[in-house]
């Protein structure tokens, strides 16, 4: 009797055994996060992997068959705004955002929904109200969600964290992040947020104006702030020494580009943004840090490893809000762990990730306001080169401040060894009138959802897709468009890039040569970043435009 | 598959993408005294030939820009924002009285200068492209708009056509707008700018 007891035990211990792990399957875990590349067929992350390099490892869909990509299904937005949301997808389910609506007389509702990642059904939205005061300077946007566990993590642009129940999209906790923030401030959230073990860390947009930017972490079980980093540095702090007067208490550098994470060295890079006010730069004498930099934080304690500053004192706006992509290079002989970084002042780096060291750098873009680096990787100055409210001469000054390249995703392959970038050339601010203004590329206004006439000649701005040997940052190849492209990059092990722009096309390129090899009008403009996954062994490729969302499958 | 260039052969074009075009301040010209109704006889009359191209209240081609109201006065401020398109028409204020008389000798100026010299300054609105197709053909129109494929364009039959880059041979950016500068005297130049002025739209 006792042995027949001990084997129905055994019995039963194997079966809550297999029943805890199918659970722990379906649950992301940290380990999942960091081994993105064991599971392809998911995209667990807004980059796809904590490395910032979006490049995905599947390659049903290649240069050989890409051009028999189909649409297999079309998610649309109720709303108006700009579809910058880079989805998520685990394990056949997608989950995306909708930006928040606009409606003239009502607060609007930031959507969240889970879709099946096939067929575009939608399993459960989720919706969060939106203030009408609650805005961020470009747009109404939302760039992502993060996982771990059953949690979803989401950002708000009336400045809240908030935890959803992924399986039934029901609301666990929420945070707001700067409780303490006088009304007239504001604090957006647009960026995607990053788990990093036990802890979501997220940033504040909001640096066209007068805030102090800052990085912060959260437990992910209970919304509790665990640290927070301020990106301009307090009285007594390194650093704090380069913001004349009391301008560091509205210094900007927000942040609103995910940042990405080193697990060897435990650290975690962020972009920071422009410094405040923008073109009033002689209220804020010095290099203004943390503004226009990257940031190394200890992942456990939020504490300053290192930095690097890419643009001191900007007056251009150039905020340093790229997604910061890390990969092992051999450069001269050795090999590097090293940051890649196309900058929107129209400079590419190539950063030592463990210790901030400057390793090269070089314009990808016409640049004209400076004109080489110093040994430690400090910029060298054009005379003349500034706003006119700085001193400058008036002449105009590439790239414009819209910048080379903005807030949308490069690419990392590390097949092709290339990293890939959308960008401006040609574009510039000021000059002879009429200038181009705020408009950027001479009248090119921010993105839109909707298409728009574009007439624009060569020398007046068009965009690109380039790609960089980061060994060298020599330019490989290029695809260019008509008009300038606010879309990310997605490279594949198929060898295809994707991409897009304003024109609104949707386009496959060969990662090894540019050549064009497949395209699609989506009618809307691309602002945002492909990404890819695969159902069943079936590969998708999942861009958003316009307001909406589709994904592409090959053929059957 | 790279972009066809378009060749810009108006150096001020590449200045001209803002709706500020008259902020451009058009070379000095002496003119006697216009007289607008003969201003209108010679618009209208087979040797101008304006009307075979531009329309004005409702005769006339749609090919080139529409007159109907090119007297009309200039409005003020526009200054792009983030973000801000061309800013929609009566957006700003009119101009005080004196600015006001300084801006009607510009336009004044400007429509001497566009009519005398009809490459020297084109607005972004008013962009016309002449595309050379590889089999010889060429089509001239008004360009609303290109991407990295195709010419959207107002051609010179009245016809909308989307022109694939594929056929192109070549693409030049200029305004099929013949000079003006042999044909008339300056008695009927100073006569078709009053009338031109007198035109102020509804």
């Amino acid at each position: 009797m006792k042995r027949k007891l001990r084997t129905v035990y055994a019995a039963l211990g194997l079966l809550i055994l297999a029943a805890v792990s199918i659970l722990q399957a379906q649950q992301v875990t940290f380990d999942r996060l960091l081994h993105t590349d064991k599971e392809p067929q998911n995209w667990l992350t807004y980059s796809g992997n904590v490395l910032g390099q979006r490049y995905s490892l599947l390659n049903q869909i290649n240069t050989g068959n890409v051009k028999n990509l189909e649409l297999q299904w079309i998610w649309q937005a109720k709303s108006l705004e700009k579809f910058e949301t880079t989805s998520i997808v685990v394990d056949g389910i997608l989950y995306t955002i909708q930006a928040p609506t606009n409606t003239a007389n009502t607060d609007g509702n930031t959507q969240v929904v889970a879709l099946d990642a096939a067929t575009g059904r939608v399993f459960w939205r989720y919706q969060y109200a939106i203030p009408q005061t609650a805005s961020a300077c470009c747009g109404r946007v939302n760039r992502g969600l993060a996982i771990l566990g059953d949690t979803l993590y989401m950002g708000t642009l009336n400045s809240h964290l908030i935890a959803i129940n992924a399986k039934v999209g029901t609301l666990i906790w929420d945070t707001p992040v700067n409780p303490t923030v006088p009304p007239a401030r504001n604090y957006p959230i647009t960026v995607a947020p990053l788990i990093v073990k036990d802890k979501v860390i997220v940033g504040t947009a909001g640096g066209d104006g007068p805030i102090r930017g800052f990085l912060a972490a959260y437990d992910v079980k209970t919304g509790k702030e665990v640290w927070r980093f301020y990106t301009i540095p307090g009285p007594g702090e390194p650093g704090n020494e380069t913001w004349s007067g009391e301008s560091w208490k509205v210094g900007g550098a927000g942040i609103w580009t995910t940042g990405s994470y080193d697990p060897e060295t435990n650290l975690t890079f962020w972009g920071t943004g422009n410094p405040s006010p923008t073109n009033q730069a002689p209220t804020r004498l010095g290099d203004n840090l943390y503004s226009d930099s990257v940031v190394a934080l200890d992942a456990d304690t939020g504490k300053l490893k290192w930095h690097y500053q890419f643009t001191p004192h900007d007056d251009q706006d150039y905020d340093s809000t790229q997604v910061p992509v890390l990969a092992d290079i051999e450069i001269k002989g050795k090999l590097r762990k090293v940051m890649m970084w196309a900058n929107r002042n129209g400079l590419m780096y190539v950063l030592d990730r463990t210790t901030g060291e400057f390793i090269q750098g070089k314009p990808y873009v016409k640049v004209n306001w400076m004109d080489g680096f110093d040994e430690k990787g400090r910029p060298h100055r054009v005379p003349g080169k500034l706003a006119t409210t700085n001193g400058g001469d008036g002449t105009a000054i590439m790239p414009t401040i819209l910048g080379a390249t903005n807030w949308y995703p490069p690419s990392y392959s590390p097949k092709t060894g290339l990293f890939y970038v959308s960008a401006w050339e040609n574009s510039k601010t000021g000059g002879p009138a009429p200038a181009g203004g705020r408009g950027g590329a001479n009248g090119t206004p921010m993105a839109d959802p909707a298409l728009a006439p574009n007439v624009k000649t060569e020398e007046e701005g068009y965009g690109v897709v380039r790609a960089f040997d980061p060994k060298t940052l020599d330019q490989k190849w290029e695809f260019k468009m008509n008009d300038i492209t606010w879309a990310g990059v997605l490279s594949t092990a198929g060898d295809v890039v994707f991409s897009g722009g304003r024109e609104g096309y949707f386009f496959a390129l060969d990662a090894r040569n540019g050549s064009l090899l497949w395209k699609i009008p989506l009618g809307g403009q691309v602002n945002s970043g492909p990404m890819s996954y695969s159902v069943n062994g079936k590969q998708f490729v999942s861009v958003a435009a316009g307001t909406s969302l589709f994904s592409f499958a090959l053929r059957n | 598959m790279g972009t066809l260039p378009i060749r810009s052969v108006i150096l001020a074009a590449a200045l001209a993408a803002s709706p500020l075009l008259w902020a451009q301040t058009p070379p000095e010209i002496s003119l006697p005294p216009g007289d607008a109704v003969r201003g209108k006889a010679v618009f209208t009359s087979s040797k101008a030939n304006c009307q075979s191209c531009h329309r004005v209240q409702g005769t006339g081609s749609l090919f080139g820009p529409d007159l109907s109201a090119i007297g009309a006065p200039p409005r003020g401020g526009g200054g792009a924002g983030r973000g801000a398109a061309a800013p929609a028409p009566g957006a700003a204020p009119a101009l005080p009285a004196p600015a006001a008389n300084a801006a009607n000798d510009t336009m004044m100026r400007q429509l001497a200068q566009s009519i005398l010299d009809p490459n020297a300054l084109v607005s972004v609105q008013n962009r016309y492209v002449l595309l050379t197709m590889k089999d010889g053909k060429k089509i001239s129109g008004k360009l609303l708009s290109l991407d990295t494929f195709a010419y959207q364009i107002f051609d010179s039959t009245e016809k909308l056509a989307n022109v694939s880059k594929e056929n192109v041979r070549e693409a030049t950016m200029t305004s099929p707008m013949p000079s003006y500068r042999d044909k008339l005297t300056t008695q009927e130049l100073a006569d078709v700018i009053s009338y031109l002025m007198s035109l102020k739209g509804q």
